[in-house]
């Protein structure tokens, strides 16, 4: 099933002599429970792609449909709505408020809508992440490998129907890296989740089920791994 | 210049925004510390002013010298200014009086000293001008002739004057004659002196120091007065001081009390005022280190030493004051002579004087070195913090995420009850508690400022209306022998702005009941603490027209009409009672007989015939009747009938109107028509409006000159506190810029945007109140205990002492306050964020 359009996507910046295409026409789809790690050299325009699907920078010109959904339709109150259920980011600087413990940090998607934590689940969660004795700390008192694992948690407290990553490894040493990546793979395999992964590393986008080269704004590459 | 003064300077100008603020601070900061130097050199130079007005314009005044020794001190180039004046002769002013007027020939420098208020000044001995009341009594026009018979010590000669003007009579004026019943003075011009003229003169000196008071005493001695001593120091006979004009030029041979309190005075105001600025100024330095760490540490980095960041603080803050100091001077200026302006604008005709702006070198100084000294304890720490920035832990800002876990620690209930948007606000608080400390001081410095000054002046208001009693806003009494008394009472009844009516005719009474019997036990007590004897008292009866009495009675819920005795009150905090003593106790059952007797007290005269049961005591007074230790009985008017006449007359003849009106300034005109219409005079009719009551017009102007300039003063301390609170929060809301955007990006609404702005201004402006309310509470309690303001409120009621110490309602009023300028303040700091670009913020790294 379809879970993400991305349709003529342009974004471009300053005018005339300056103008920049960060992106240039980009189209693909991502279906249901896919790994999807997007690749390519820096200022190739990858990060501005997965802004825009999370709902956090705008296009110039194009559709982002999640689950059927024009996102960029949506008013400002509707977005913040959007990107609080149906989207996980995970940033390659962790992102966690600082004055917030971990289990804050954690649930704060939740507590932001006002619902009821799922105890179990946020059990379940903190049980594979490994981050059950530190659910008291505040961040500045965690490893950056432990910080990212919140950040992951936080991603997935919702059960968004998008987890993005951008290079979340990219600040971490390769013990924790490879950590990360095998919770987002056992993730999107325990719980069937879409997830969209910028990486520039491709021995880590070889993790992925499905791998999208971007170069210069547009597509060059759209390859499955056959495993 | 220096590489790191070279950095600094482009370091200000790239943080532009920071930049003014800082500057803002120094500007208000040395306005507000100047402009209470200068309210102090005015009020200095007003001193001296009314010392030249009452006692004249010299240093010294020698009497009855010969004016043959007196030109050698003519050539004396120590003396700035030496005027001559003789005493021509006297003449009567008023014989039932035994006063008289006086001429007095004077040389031309003396007349420098005289404002002319119509004509010229004379120019030859045969001209005079006279004082204006002179002038006016003797219906005199400028140029008339007139003819004195002058007594002197020659005998009594006839001397012919022209009139050329006329002058305003000043006390000083007067002082030349060495009498104390002068009436008036007429002054002529002497051109030339006599040499064997006894002669008074005043002389003042080019400079002002302590050693004229020995060339004074050369110059007494010269004259061959006699010395004595006084307060340890050497005064002479027929010299005259004048110290008050002296002493505010710091030289006094006798006392200093009056400048020292000025002075005194003044470093006072100057260390509360450079506690308030301290903060400021050290808030917007605090800032700027903070804002620049980062590159402190990059220069630290590369080599910079610690002295080099510590002088690049001092140096940013010697820019800062070099501009901010003569702006804030000249603001200063511009606040004073505003508010001078407006006070003899409003109370010109109040005061027989103007004020005058005037500077005084020394107290502005001593402002200039207040500044300096507050400026650079401001600067000094947070260089200090400069000096010490780890170049590591600068660039990585570790110090906005240095905390503990208790540091932020809330309560989980608190959670329950605001929400996380609460809960973000409250940690966010409890994180900069000490970037917030500023901004909190700044807070309840206005809180305490505006609460105290407005419970001051609402006491003082209160005050005002005590000593008159008036519990109405306007009375009328008509003559109940006027032919048209009721058609009168029906045209004022539809006066349209009548908020409260009550019609009266009150009557007092000596009646012979033994109140005492039925008196509180706290009232026996005041009683005798007092010394006073309430038997036998006089009673106050009134009756009331039919609708004001069922109005009464509706508010005492009484269905039928019944005689209502209304207890006598007093307020005795003084008795550690703290609060209204009600004299009666009300509920006993209480029954008299009322004895009408003659004002002489003649027993023969008494007959006590109307039996007065079934009373309903009451603490609530009808409109119209003052508070105060006298009894009121309410009477139904058939019971009022059985009386008869009171055997005072005055009580008798006028029907009392007693009106609530909220626009009671406006009734002069209704009551000028209903008088019009009915040709009343004086003996029918009486009528006094508190809008128009002169004492109380002028006393409530005076409050209301002295209410806008503290407001004023208030709302200047107020603007430092709000560019102090505007960079505090514009600051720390820049270091959680990214904050907002990482909430923003996993689904912080823009509602929810502002529920924690809202949050934050509410927990800071309760926070002030916090403290704010028990300082306030503590000052104004000593404030009245000094200045033994209870006393003042004793045997009044309604209004506790408790009552003044807890002013709730400007608590509220500064909540409510506080909380706007919080919020606005917040609001619009905070407003660029939420529009910010989360995936540039989101890029920024920690």
């Amino acid at each position: 099933m379809e879970i993400l359009k991305v349709d003529n996507l342009c974004k471009t910046y300053g005018k005339g002599h300056t103008l920049v295409k960060a992106l240039d026409n980009v189209s693909f789809y991502v279906n249901e429970g896919e790994f999807v790690a997007i690749v390519g050299p820096s200022g190739s325009g990858k990060s501005t792609l997965l802004h825009i699907i999370g709902g956090i920078d705008r296009p110039t010109d194009g559709v982002v449909m999640v689950n059927g959904i024009d996102i960029y339709d949506l008013n400002e109150n509707d977005l913040a709505i959007f990107r609080r259920k149906e989207v996980g980011l995970v940033y390659q600087f962790y992102n966690l408020i600082p004055i917030l413990n971990v289990k804050e940090n954690i649930t704060l998607p939740i507590l932001l809508d006002g619902k009821k934590v799922d105890e179990v689940y946020l059990n379940e969660l903190l049980e594979i992440l490994n981050l059950k004795h530190r659910i008291n700390h505040l961040p500045n008192e965690l490893s950056g490998g432990e910080q990212q694992r919140v950040a992951i948690a936080r991603a997935l407290i919702t059960k968004p129907s998008l987890l993005l990553a951008d290079e979340p490894t990219g600040n971490l040493d390769s013990k924790s890296s490879l950590e990360i990546l095998k919770l987002l793979k056992l993730s999107n395999q325990k719980y069937n989740q879409t997830i969209i992964m910028i990486t520039h590393n491709q021995n880590l986008a070889l993790y992925a089920d499905r791998i999208i080269t971007i170069d210069d704004g547009k597509i060059t590459r759209d390859e499955v791994i056959k495993r | 210049m220096s590489i790191i003064n070279k950095f600094t300077l482009r370091s200000m100008l790239h943080y532009k925004k920071r930049t003014l603020g800082a500057l803002l601070g120094i500007i208000l900061s040395s306005a507000l510390m100047f402009s209470f130097g200068l309210a102090f050199s005015s009020l200095r130079g007003n001193i001296i002013n009314n010392a030249i007005d009452t006692i004249g314009n010299y240093h010294f005044r020698y009497r009855e010298v010969s004016y043959r020794k007196i030109n050698i001190l003519k050539r004396y180039d120590k003396i700035n200014y030496l005027a001559v004046t003789t005493q021509l002769g006297s003449f009567i002013a008023d014989e039932e009086d035994k006063t008289y007027n006086y001429v007095i020939g004077a040389d031309d420098l003396f007349f420098k000293n005289i404002k002319l208020s119509s004509g010229r000044m004379p120019q030859n001995d045969q001209e005079i001008i006279v004082t204006d009341n002179y002038y006016k009594k003797n219906k005199l026009s400028i140029y008339d002739n007139i003819t004195l018979n002058l007594s002197n010590y020659e005998g009594v000669i006839t001397k012919q004057y022209v009139v050329v003007g006329t002058y305003v009579d000043k006390i000083s004026l007067r002082n030349v004659v060495n009498d104390v019943r002068v009436n008036s003075v007429l002054y002529t011009l002497v051109n030339e002196f006599d040499s064997k003229d006894l002669v008074n003169f005043d002389i003042k000196f080019k400079k002002v120091n302590m050693g004229i008071y020995d060339i004074a005493s050369a110059i007494a001695n010269y004259f061959g007065f006699k010395p004595y001593i006084y307060n340890g120091a050497t005064l002479y006979q027929n010299m005259d001081i004048n110290e008050h004009y002296l002493e505010m030029y710091l030289v006094s041979d006798t006392n200093y009390i009056e400048i020292a309190v000025i002075i005194f005075s003044l470093m006072m105001v100057s260390v509360v005022l450079g506690f308030v600025c301290f903060f400021v100024i050290f808030n917007s330095f605090a800032i700027s280190v903070n804002e620049r760490k980062k590159m402190f540490g990059v220069l630290a980095s590369v080599g910079a030493t610690g002295k080099q960041m510590f002088k690049s603080v001092f140096f940013e803050s010697l820019i800062n004051s070099l501009i901010g100091i003569p702006i804030g001077f000249g603001l200063s200026v511009l606040l004073n002579y505003g508010i001078i302006n407006y006070i003899n604008n409003s109370l010109g005709d109040i005061l027989d004087y103007k004020i005058e702006l005037s500077f005084f070198w020394l107290f502005i100084i001593i402002q200039l070195l207040f500044i300096m000294a507050t400026i650079f304890l401001s600067t000094l720490f947070p260089a200090m913090r400069a000096k010490e920035v780890m170049p590591i832990e600068a660039i990585r800002q570790y110090d906005d995420y240095k905390f503990k876990r208790r540091t932020v620690k809330t309560n989980k209930l608190f959670l329950k009850v605001f929400g996380i948007e609460g809960e973000l606000a409250r940690k966010n608080m409890k994180r900069n508690a000490r970037k917030y400390r500023v901004t909190l001081i700044s807070l309840i410095t206005c809180v305490l400022l505006f609460v105290t000054f407005s419970t001051f002046l609402k006491f003082l208001l209160k005050v005002v209306d005590y000593e008159y009693q008036y519990t109405y806003d306007v009375s009328i009494g008509i003559n109940k022998e006027h032919e048209q008394l009721q058609e009168i009472i029906d045209d004022i009844k539809k006066i349209p702005i009548i908020d409260e009516i009550a019609i009266t005719k009150g009557w007092y009474y000596p009646i012979d009941i033994d109140l005492v019997n039925y008196y509180t036990e706290e009232a026996k007590q005041f009683m005798n603490d007092e010394g006073l004897n309430l038997k036998n008292e006089n009673i106050y009866i009134i009756t009331y027209d039919d609708d004001s009495y069922q109005d009464y009675l509706k508010k005492l819920d009484l269905k039928k009409p019944h005689p209502i005795l209304i207890s006598p009150v007093a307020l005795a905090s003084e008795y550690g009672i703290d609060d209204d003593v009600y004299f009666l106790d009300t509920k006993q059952k209480i029954e008299f007989n009322i004895c009408t007797k003659m004002p002489d007290n003649d027993p023969d005269k008494q007959s006590c015939t109307i039996k007065v049961d079934n009373i309903k005591l009451t603490k609530a007074r009808p409109l119209g009747m003052p508070d105060g230790i006298m009894a009121i009985l309410v009477l139904p008017e058939e019971e009022m009938q059985k009386i008869g006449k009171s055997p005072y007359p005055f009580a008798n003849n006028y029907v009392s109107i007693y009106i609530n009106s909220k626009r009671h300034n406006e009734f002069d005109n209704y009551m000028n028509d209903i008088q019009d219409k009915y040709k009343l005079t004086n003996k029918d009719f009486y009528y006094h409006n508190l809008a128009s009551d002169p004492y109380i017009v002028r006393t409530l102007r005076i409050l209301r000159t002295i209410k806008i300039c503290l407001y004023l003063i208030i709302g200047f301390i107020g603007l430092i506190g709000i560019t102090s609170i505007y960079n505090t929060i514009s600051t720390s809301l820049n270091l959680r810029r990214r904050e907002f955007g990482i909430l923003r990006s996993i689904g912080l609404s823009p509602i929810g945007f502002s529920k924690i702005i809202l949050y934050e201004s509410i927990f800071l402006s309760l926070k002030t109140l916090f403290y704010a309310i028990p300082i306030s509470i503590g000052v104004i309690y000593v404030i009245f205990k000094i200045m033994h303001f209870e006393d003042a409120i004793i045997n009044q009621d309604s209004y506790g002492l408790t009552k003044v110490m807890f002013p709730i309602e400007y608590f509220i009023m500064s909540f409510i306050i506080v909380f706007i300028v919080v919020f606005i303040t917040m609001y619009f700091a905070s407003k660029k964020y939420k529009e910010d670009n989360l995936a540039d913020v989101l890029k920024e790294n920690f």
